[in-house]
């Protein structure tokens, strides 16, 4: 049996010694990310599901997520190698420019390689990252080229609620890393949009990713 | 020799810590998932009904609010109470490599996670871990932190914890164990949600970690060892096309919270029984916990027939007992064609009592990616079934509106001890004089009563779930309260004095003092019971914003260390003065009292023998009590606002008696009720010239109220005052203080009043 064929550190060695780099490798290292990744330019466009219109001003952020190995299904999310936001322009385009990250960690980058999140008031958030887990250390977004449609939110303001407490979930991973700042502009349309909704049903809660006790300035619809 | 015990035999120990490694692959939900059945747990929960909030003493903002924030124990930033909930479900997996060798409980076996060769060596079952209530961890390995053990050693610290030497310390401790209070219930949510997903309630582990999980089980021939759960990847996927996590039934029906309710309907309540009640090694078909439940249920990827429920399928099973559900529905739009068959089981709630049938329960083999890693179809008969999307979701409905149902009912329970503060038969929690000696408030007296919601007794009677009064548990009070730095013993600092603006005096801390720690005295069970605490740090005079809380530690009902805590909005120390001022007028000659050419003094001695005399016989005693008088309030004997010969009045139990001869004052600080209170004034004239009088009216306590309103950052003083004589005093009484005719109005004296309390 091939205990490396398509893990992320490829193993050859003779059964016995190859048991000994495994037990070496799981305890001390316990994690194989690469040294350095780089990742394509990502270019795509936010349209309306239903009319095929561009969406302008819809907030987009990509996180690259560092994976540790060795614990649980999906791994420990502690760290990101990069986190970027854009907005959306009137073509409904945005972009993030392609890089290479030293890793300083020795976690991986897995399927959030990265996890985009797009977001504009009124419809429903959608995310967008690879289907599997994707190996090696150039990466690429399936969102390349694409236009990504986003669906009216037509449920009533709890449900959205309800629906947009996923997105706070998508995104705690980089609050939790310490990268709150570099999502700023989705922080405050996600706490526009709870006091919009609260506005309609005060009882709704909706705990935002990276609010702080400052008040912010939304715009009026 | 097999070759797996030659390896493990060459490198001996170091094999220990691998497996280690490896069994902390063994997951839970992720913790994505973990994350969004916590919030909904506590939306279903008590913590979203701002009473709650009050009664722990926090503020009632909602609980998403960052106005009231906690920093998690990763030190990140400050989030509100849903959040740091969310963070501790979250942490429970993130924190520590080996977290997951203790999130596996088969109720079965009795057993945490039991993998070859090392066993349960390196295990500890979910509930001893998470509660900490059979042993506690505090190894270098295991290290526990995060259990309800710890959670109520912090709820109460965060309750009573005090610093003497730094006011800072005190608050900056108290919130802080107020933030690891939510957060480890979060960890202990995680578990019960843990309990929901049944490869870990039938010892099946799950690695998904290529690294050393995949190598070691090929190289050890135990496929087990990697087996990633596709159950807990379907589960979290949220996109792109594929959004299960956000369609989960976490708000469906069976995810009302377990507690209060079935579960405790026998009366035999303790936080064990959330993962299982059957008595360890007894049969667990009748079991209402949430481990019992899953594991008799619900079948797991490798468990398919190996435990004794759900029942095992055989060959003919599989060729007769099936339903067939066409692509086309499974996968619309896929433009897949043909049929899958799926087995049904039954699935019983003991909370419920009801059966229902998951028609899901199992799938044909095919498409079996789960299973098919690791098991030949040629080989093993049980791979003729199979888990699959399909019945994940099928178990979703089961499962997910239970793991947030039993984690919203871990939250009820943990906060339901429920005690009630109403003020002692004086009316007043505390009094004390201000006439002569400036101190605080160092003897407290109120009535607590056990209100916790039990079980029914045998009549259909709500009962209340009993606290100890054996001398086992303990009583404290607390009085939080900021100071107003203004404050000067005549008053003149108080809100509402001329000149003070509460904004400049009133400090940003809460402080609290702490009663000595007490017995629990009989019959607080059954009656609203008198209690009396003492107060080694004094409650200052100069406190305001408010707040009194009983904490009661020791056994509550079938737990045997438990919290409960009652807090009581009341009211900021009242000043009560009685003066006479007959002395600042003009008199004509003695006796008459009408205006003429003399000073009070004069008129006194045309007719008495020492101006003492007079000043001691022209004045009334006040004596009051803010509670049931009897003679006066019912069936008085004397009709109230009128004289009656004082030999005749009825026996009076008052609180206090002030007596202020003329030019002088008698003043007592109270602290009472935040709502109004009915009592007695009784006013007595003993003057051995004539006949000594009493007359009664009755008065209406209202509390001071000095509180800062956080919503508009308002403070309105509900009393104002102005100068008179030296003195302070509400302005209502301040013309009386400033009249007179006299040439020379000297200040008041003050005389000191005789508490009884």
């Amino acid at each position: 049996m091939d205990s490396g064929a398509s893990a992320p550190c490829k193993v050859r060695l003779s059964r016995r010694l190859r048991a000994v780099a495994v037990v070496l490798t799981a305890a001390v290292l316990a994690g194989c990310g690469s040294p350095y990744y780089t990742s394509a330019p990502i270019e795509a466009w936010v349209v309306d599901a239903e009319t095929g219109a561009p969406i302008e001003g819809a907030v987009v952020t990509a996180n690259w997520q560092l994976v540790a190995s060795g614990l649980d299904t999906g791994g420990r999310k502690l760290h990101q190698l990069e986190v970027m936001e854009a907005v959306t322009d009137k073509a409904g385009r945005f972009y993030f420019p392609g890089f290479t990250r030293i890793n300083f960690t020795l976690e991986q980058l897995k399927d959030e390689d990265p996890q985009i999140l797009i977001f504009k008031s009124g419809y429903r958030y959608s995310r967008v990252k690879s289907d599997t887990d994707p190996k090696g250390i150039h990466r690429s977004s399936p969102a390349i080229g694409r236009r990504i449609p986003l669906e009216k939110a037509t449920a009533m303001p709890k449900e959205i609620a309800r629906d947009l407490a996923f997105l706070a979930t998508n995104l705690e991973h980089i609050v939790d890393a310490g990268q709150t700042r570099q999502i700023p502009s989705m922080t405050r349309y996600l706490l526009c949009e709870r006091r919009r909704l609260k506005n309609f049903d005060p009882s709704i809660t909706l705990a935002v990713p990276g609010e702080t006790a400052k008040e912010v300035a939304c715009e009026t619809r | 020799m097999k070759p797996a015990k030659a390896v493990l035999r060459a490198i001996g120990i170091a094999t220990q810590v691998a497996l280690v490694s490896f069994a902390s692959n063994a997951g839970a939900y992720e913790v994505d998932t973990h994350r969004d059945m916590t919030g909904a747990a506590v939306l279903k929960s008590r913590l979203a009904d701002l009473q709650l909030l009050q009664q722990l003493g926090l503020k009632s903002v909602p609980i998403d609010d960052l106005r009231q924030s906690f920093v998690p124990s990763d030190a990140s930033s400050p989030l509100s109470i849903i959040g740091i909930i969310r963070f501790g479900a979250r942490w429970e997996d993130d924190l520590s490599k080996l977290q997951a060798l203790r999130h596996f409980y088969d109720p079965v076996v009795e057993r945490a996670l039991d993998v070859a060769p090392s066993g349960t060596a390196n295990s500890i079952k979910s509930p001893d871990w998470a509660l900490e209530d059979i042993a506690t961890y505090n190894g270098p390995v295991a290290a526990q932190i995060f259990s309800l053990r710890d959670a109520r050693n912090y709820l109460y610290e965060a309750l009573t914890y005090r610093n003497p030497a730094s006011v800072a310390d005190s608050q900056n401790e108290r919130r802080r164990k107020f933030g690891l209070t939510f957060q480890t219930l979060g960890h202990v949510m995680h578990h019960l949600q843990d309990m929901a997903q049944p490869q870990h309630v039938r010892n099946e582990p799950h690695c998904d970690d290529e690294v050393s999980c995949r190598p070691l089980a090929d190289l050890l021939d135990h496929k087990e060892f990697y087996a990633p759960s596709l159950y807990e990847k379907y589960t979290n996927e949220d996109g792109p096309g594929l959004r299960v996590r956000a369609n989960l039934p976490f708000f469906a029906q069976g995810s009302d919270p377990t507690y209060p309710g079935p579960l405790a309907a026998d009366g035999a309540m303790s936080p064990r029984r959330f993962w299982r009640t059957s008595p360890p090694g007894a049969n667990i078909a009748a079991g209402r916990g949430i481990a019992e439940y899953t594991n008799r249920n619900f079948y797991s990827a490798a468990t398919i027939g190996t435990y004794p429920s759900p029942p095992a399928k055989g060959l003919v099973a599989y060729a007769e007992q099936a339903t067939r559900a066409d692509f086309a529905e499974l996968l619309p739009g896929s433009g897949v064609s043909g049929t899958m068959r799926f087995w049904s089981t039954d699935v019983y709630d003991a909370i419920t009592g009801e059966t229902q049938v998951n028609q899901r329960a199992l799938s044909e083999g095919i498409m079996d990616s789960d299973i098919a890693r690791y098991y030949s179809t040629t080989t093993d008969a049980s791979v003729l079934f199979a888990l699959n999307r399909f019945t994940f979701e099928a178990a979703h409905k089961f499962l997910i509106p239970r793991a947030v149902a039993y984690s919203a009912g871990l939250i009820n329970y943990f906060f339901r001890g429920y005690l009630e503060i109403t003020p002692p038969d004086e009316g007043v929690y505390a009094i004390v004089d201000h006439s002569t000696q400036e101190s605080g408030f160092g003897k407290l007296k109120l009535k607590l009563r056990n209100i916790t919601p039990g079980a029914n007794d045998a009549t259909g009677q709500a009962q209340v779930e009993r606290v100890a009064e054996n001398g086992s548990a303990t009583l404290v009070a607390v009085v939080k309260f900021h100071r107003n730095n203004c404050y000067a013993f005549n008053l003149s600092g108080e809100y509402g004095s001329p000149g003070i603006a509460w904004d400049a005096c009133r400090s940003p801390a809460e402080e609290i003092v702490v009663s000595t720690p007490r017995p629990v005295p009989r019959g607080v069970n059954d009656a609203a019971t008198l209690v009396q605490f003492t107060f080694p740090e004094e409650i200052p005079p100069d406190a305001t914003d408010i707040f009194l809380q009983v904490v009661y530690r020791g056994p509550l009902g079938n737990e045997a260390d438990a919290v409960a805590v009652a807090t009581k909005d009341i009211a900021e120390p009242l000043y009560l003065t009685h003066y006479s001022v007959s002395d600042q007028s003009m008199y004509a000659r003695f006796p008459i009292v009408e205006p003429g050419p003399y000073t009070f003094e004069q008129w006194c001695l045309q007719g008495y023998s020492t101006y003492d005399e007079c000043r001691n016989g022209m004045a009334v005693r006040l004596r009051f009590r803010f509670g049931a008088s009897p003679g006066y309030t019912a069936n008085p004997l004397f009709s109230e606002g009128e004289w009656h010969p004082l030999a005749s009045a009825p026996p009076f139990d008052s609180t206090a008696t002030l007596s202020a001869p003329v030019g002088t004052y008698a003043r007592v600080a109270l602290l009472a009720d935040g709502a109004p209170r009915d009592g007695i004034f009784l006013w007595e004239w003993v003057n051995p010239q004539y006949s000594s009088l009493f007359q009664w009216n009755r008065v209406t306590l209202t509390g001071n109220h000095n509180q800062l309103d956080p919503d508009t950052n308002t403070l309105t003083p509900s009393t104002t005052y102005v100068a008179g004589r030296g003195i302070y005093v509400p302005s209502a009484s301040g013309t009386l203080l400033n009249g007179g005719n006299a040439p020379s109005i000297p200040p008041l004296q003050p005389v000191v009043s005789q508490i009884v309390f």
